[in-house]
């Protein structure tokens, strides 16, 4: 089994544990997808792309670095967290548990820290 | 159906968004959707650049997916809440990282709820 689908297979145990998440999806900042549970209706490329614009301005704010961002729009809520230079995106219907999505954070993204090293150390060598 | 108001007693408008700074909350922005402040209330100290910075953010979200109805922003020392009213955008946020997020939530939507009639017929 490869790190991917280790990490798809983390992914689907979320999609079970909180109650109103549909999809989850994990790509970089370009909006690449890497793993995904399903497909969703929501472009989640062009997604990752505007959440990694707006999390780098977020920064400036004043309030610290930015971590996540939540949208809710009709019938739907997206929360997106960074770990750059990977974005982790979850959808869900407008019962999502939002908190727990969050809990789970931490925890998701010490799984994704072998991932993150092999995609930085990727854009390190491209660039 | 009513002809549209071109002016908004903004003082009062400055009174509601004071009232709803209580305890915890920074500060409260109302600005349009380019992101030129129009009214605050609270500890301001670079509203212009937060709002700047958020009317783009909220701008980017918006014509990437329709019905963008409210947003919430996690950053390490804080946390940030915006909605729509109208032609303009409400934006409350707190630097404590520990106010609840669903209190945050709720206190935009009192505010988006008292606004929502005056100022959705401004043109």
């Amino acid at each position: 089994m490869s790190i991917l689908d280790v990490v798809e297979a983390h992914l689907q145990r979320l999609l079970e544990r909180i109650s109103g998440l549909v999809a989850v999806q994990l790509s970089d900042r370009d909006g690449i997808t890497l793993a995904k549970t399903a497909e969703s209706k929501v472009n989640v490329s062009k997604l990752s792309l505007v959440f990694s614009n707006a999390s780098d301005q977020a920064s400036k704010l004043g309030l610290g670095a930015n971590s996540t961002i939540t949208t809710f729009y009709g019938g739907y809520i997206i929360v997106q967290a960074t770990q750059a230079p990977l974005v982790i995106t979850f959808i869900g219907t407008e019962e999502l548990n939002v908190g727990l999505v969050k809990k789970c954070l931490p925890s998701l993204r010490n799984s994704l820290e072998n991932v993150r090293e092999k995609v930085d150390s990727v854009i390190a060598a491209t660039s | 159906m009513d002809e549209p108001k071109a002016f908004v007693n903004w003082q009062a408008v400055q009174k509601i968004l004071e009232k709803e700074n209580t305890a915890g909350i920074t500060s409260t922005l109302l600005f349009n959707f380019k992101g030129s402040l129009l009214t605050s209330a609270g500890d301001v100290k670079n509203e212009h650049i937060i709002s700047a910075l958020m009317a783009n953010i909220w701008k980017s979200y918006a014509e990437s997916q329709k019905n963008l109805n409210f947003m919430l922003v996690d950053c390490e020392e804080g946390h940030l809440g915006i909605a729509g009213i109208g032609r303009f955008l409400i934006c409350m946020y707190t630097s404590d990282f520990k106010f609840p997020l669903g209190l945050l939530k709720a206190k935009i939507e009192k505010v988006v709820a008292k606004l929502d009639k005056p100022l959705s017929s401004v043109f």
